[in-house]
C-alpha cells in the first residue's frame, strides 16, 4: 500500500519547514522530553531522594490536620492564618505531611514557606523557602527551563508549539512513506536509511503521544497568550471571569476585613466529610483561605488516579461547614472537567505506575526521533554539493547538539549521587547539589566537543553514565544504610526500585557499550575504514573522520 | 535529499510567510475563538476548548502560510479573516 504523495512543490515546502523548525528546537525539545520523562516519577523517587522521609507510612485519614496547623502556628512566628495555606496529606510514596503557607510581618510583607511534618509524631522536620532536598524538582523544573529567569516557561511553550508545527509538517512530508517505512525499521544498511526509517516508523508509533505533549505543553507554557486576549475580548479585560468559567473555586472573592470567627470548622471535619463520600479517592490537597474569618473557606481536592477525569474539588465554608461549591468527579460539566483532563494527560496521573512507564518509554522513543532527525539532517548534507566549510559547520552543529543532549544521561546519574553525597545537615545543600548537576552537565558537554566521532561520543557518554549509575545504589547504601537488599527485604519498594533501576541501567549500558566496541566492523565501516591488521593500528583509526562523513550515497 | 531549493521562496517572500503564519495565524486563532465565544451564552466551554484547539489552529495556519506561493496573498486572506471575526465580535459586544 502506498499513500499518495504531496505535489513536489508542497512536499518541498513542508519538508523544508519541517527541517528548519525541527533543527531549531531539537536540543531544547530533547531536554523537555528527557527530563520530563524522569520527572514523571518525581513522586515515586521522593523516598529515595529524602532519607528523612523514610518513616512508617500512616493512613492519611487518621492524621490530625488541625494539630498540624497548631504546631505550625507555634513553630513559625508571623504565620499568616488568614492567607492561603494548605496541607498535602501523607501518602505511600511520600509519608510526610507537607505544609504550604506564608508569613506576614508587621509591615505587611508576605513570604511563602514550606514545611514538612512527621505525621506520626507531629514533629516539624523542615521549614523554610527551600526544602532540604530538591533533586526531583530540579529535574522537573529543567523540563520547562525554569532555571532561565522569567522567560524559561514561555520558551518551553514556544518549543512545544513549534513541536506541534513540526509534527504536522513532518506528517505531511513523510506521508507517502508512512506505511512502507513502517515495515522497514532496520539497523542495517546505509546510515541515512537507518535514521530515516527509524525517524518515520517510530514517529508514527509515537504520534498520538507527541500530539498530546505538543498541545498540553504549549498550553502550560503559553496559556497567557490565550487567556489575556480572551479576557479582553469577551469579558472587557476581567481575567478573573475567564478563570471563573474554568475553575470556579479559584475565582471566589474574599473580604480582607471580614470579621474574625473563633470556632469555625477545622480541616479534620472537612477531610472526614470528603473522605466519607469518596473513600476510594485520595485527598491530594486540603487548603483554606481567610481561615478563622466569617467568609473563610476550606477546600479539598480529590483524585482517584484511575480515570481521566477522576479529579474533583470541594469548597466548604469555614463558618458552618456547608458545601459551597462542588466540582464532583462524576458530575462536573465539560468546562470544568476539560482542564483537569489536560493536566492528567500531561502528568500521566490517570492510570497508575504502568501508564507512567509507558509514557516514559514513549518519551525515550521521542528523544530518539529528535536525535535521528538531527542525524538525517546531517547525513543528507554530507556530500559534494556542499562546500567543505558548510560540511564542517553541519558536523559542528550536530556534535554540539549530541554533546548537550547525550551528556544529560551521565549528568542525571551525577545528580542522584550528589543528592546522597552532599550531607543532609548542610545549609544550602540544594544549591550544592544543583551546582554539581549543572556544572557536571556543562563539563560533560564540553568534553563531548573533543570527541569527533559520533559513535565514540555516544559510547563515552553511555559508559560514563553507566559507571556513575552503578555507583548510585552504593552511594545510597553507604550514606543512608538502606542497601538495596535491605529495602527489598523490608518492603521499601520506592527506595528499592530506584536503586535497582539504576543498577539495571548501569549494567545494560556497560554491556551495550562493550558490544558496541566490538562491533566496529559494520558493513559500511569496511567501505571507508582500511581493515585494521593489528590491534596496535586501531588507535590511529579513531582519528579517521566519522563513518557517516563518508557514507554519503545520493538516493532520492 | 534536502528540500529542492527551486521550490523554496525568496527571503522577502519567506519573511512574509513567516510573519503571516506566526503573527497572522495567532491573531486569527484568538479572534476565531472569541468570535465563537461572543455568540455563546455559556463561555466556559469555548474557553477550555480553545486550550486544545488554539494550538492546532495556529500551527495549521502556520503550515498553510508556507504552502502558498505568494506571501502577499496569504497576508491578504488572513487579514480578511481577521476583519470577519473582528466584526462578529464587535457586533455581539
Amino acid at each position: 500500500m502506498k499513500l499518495k504523495a504531496l505535489k513536489p512543490r508542497l512536499h518541498n515546502a513542508m519538508f523544508h519547514t519541517h527541517t528548519v523548525s525541527g533543527i531549531v528546537i531539537s536540543f531544547a525539545l530533547f531536554i523537555c522530553f528527557y527530563c520530563g520523562a524522569v520527572a514523571l516519577f518525581m513522586d515515586e523517587i521522593y523516598l529515595w531522594e529524602n532519607p528523612e522521609a523514610r518513616i512508617e507510612a500512616v493512613e492519611p485519614a487518621s492524621v490530625d490536620y488541625d494539630k498540624i496547623i497548631n504546631t505550625i502556628s507555634k513553630e513559625i512566628p508571623n504565620f499568616d492564618t488568614t492567607g492561603q495555606f494548605g496541607i498535602v496529606p501523607p501518602k505511600d510514596s511520600n509519608p510526610l505531611a507537607w505544609f504550604y503557607g506564608s508569613t506576614k510581618d508587621e509591615q505587611g510583607n508576605t513570604e511563602r514557606f514550606t514545611a514538612t511534618i512527621n505525621p506520626n509524631t507531629y514533629e516539624v522536620l523542615s521549614t523554610g523557602k527551600e526544602p532540604s532536598t530538591h533533586m526531583g524538582r530540579t529535574i522537573y523544573e529543567l523540563h520547562y527551563f525554569h532555571q532561565i529567569p522569567v522567560i524559561g516557561i514561555y520558551l518551553s511553550g514556544l518549543v512545544a508549539f513549534f513541536f506541534l508545527f513540526a509534527i504536522i509538517t513532518g506528517l505531511l512530508t513523510h506521508w507517502k512513506n508512512i506505511v512502507n517505512r513502517f515495515y522497514a525499521f532496520t539497523t542495517e544498511g546505509k546510515w541515512k536509511q537507518i535514521w530515516t526509517n527509524g525517524h518515520v516508523s517510530l514517529g508514527f508509533i509515537a504520534l498520538p503521544f507527541q500530539l498530546i505533549y505538543a498541545v498540553t505543553g504549549a498550553l502550560l507554557g503559553l496559556s497567557i497568550l490565550l487567556l489575556a486576549p480572551s479576557a479582553f475580548l469577551m469579558f472587557n479585560g476581567d481575567t478573573s471571569k475567564v478563570i471563573e468559567a474554568v475553575r470556579p473555586d479559584a475565582a471566589m472573592k474574599y473580604d480582607e476585613d471580614s470579621e474574625l470567627l473563633a470556632d469555625g470548622f477545622g480541616f479534620n471535619a472537612i477531610y472526614r466529610d470528603v473522605y466519607s463520600q469518596y473513600p476510594d479517592n485520595e485527598v491530594t490537597y486540603i487548603y483554606s483561605r481567610n481561615y478563622g474569618k466569617e467568609d473563610g473557606t476550606i477546600t479539598a481536592r480529590v483524585d482517584d488516579h484511575k480515570g481521566i477525569s477522576g479529579d474533583g474539588t470541594f469548597v466548604y465554608a469555614y463558618k458552618d461547614g456547608s458545601l459551597l461549591q462542588a466540582i464532583a468527579p462524576e458530575t462536573k460539566p465539560y468546562s470544568q472537567a476539560a482542564y483537569g483532563v489536560l493536566i492528567k494527560l500531561h502528568y500521566a496521573t490517570y492510570g497508575g505506575i504502568f501508564l507512567k512507564i509507558i509514557y516514559f518509554i514513549l518519551a525515550m522513543i521521542t528523544c530518539y526521533i529528535i536525535l535521528s532527525g538531527v542525524m538525517i539532517w546531517r547525513t543528507a548534507r554530507d556530500n559534494k554539493k556542499y562546500t567543505d566549510r558548510q560540511r564542517r559547520f553541519h558536523h559542528r552543529v550536530t556534535k554540539v547538539y549530541l554533546a548537550i543532549t547525550l551528556s544529560l544521561f551521565p549528568s542525571l546519574a551525577l545528580i542522584f549521587i550528589a543528592n546522597k553525597l552532599v550531607p543532609m545537615e548542610l545549609a544550602d545543600r540544594v544549591f550544592y547539589v544543583n551546582s554539581v548537576f549543572f556544572s557536571g552537565w556543562l563539563l560533560f558537554s564540553f568534553l563531548g566537543l573533543f570527541w569527533n566521532n559520533y559513535r565514540k561520543l555516544n559510547r563515552n557518554y553511555v559508559v560514563i553514565g553507566s559507571v556513575l549509575g552503578l555507583l548510585i545504589p552504593f552511594a545510597n547504601g553507604l550514606v543512608t544504610g538502606d542497601w538495596f537488599w535491605n529495602t527489598l527485604a523490608n518492603g521499601q519498594y520506592y527506595v528499592f526500585s530506584v536503586d535497582m533501576t539504576w543498577l539495571i541501567i548501569g549494567l545494560f549500558g556497560l554491556a551495550i557499550s562493550l558490544v558496541y566496541l566490538r562491533q566496529r566492523k559494520g558493513k559500511e565501516d569496511l567501505q571507508i575504514v582500511r581493515p585494521a591488521r593489528t590491534i596496535k593500528e586501531r588507535p590511529i583509526l579513531t582519528e579517521e573522520p566519522t563513518p557517516v562523513l563518508q557514507n554519503f550515497s545520493d538516493t532520492k | 535529499m534536502p528540500a529542492n531549493p527551486k521550490y523554496l521562496s525568496s527571503p522577502g517572500q519567506r519573511f512574509l510567510k513567516i510573519t503571516a503564519g506566526i503573527l497572522g495565524g495567532f491573531i486569527i486563532t484568538i479572534l476565531f475563538h472569541n468570535a465563537l465565544g461572543s455568540l455563546l451564552e455559556e463561555k466556559g466551554g469555548i474557553i477550555i476548548t480553545s486550550a486544545y484547539s488554539s494550538f492546532f489552529l495556529w500551527a495549521g495556519l502556520l503550515a498553510i502560510a508556507f504552502m502558498t506561493k505568494n506571501g502577499w496573498k496569504i497576508w491578504g486572506i488572513y487579514i480578511v479573516l481577521m476583519v470577519v471575526f473582528g466584526v462578529v465580535i464587535f457586533m455581539n459586544k
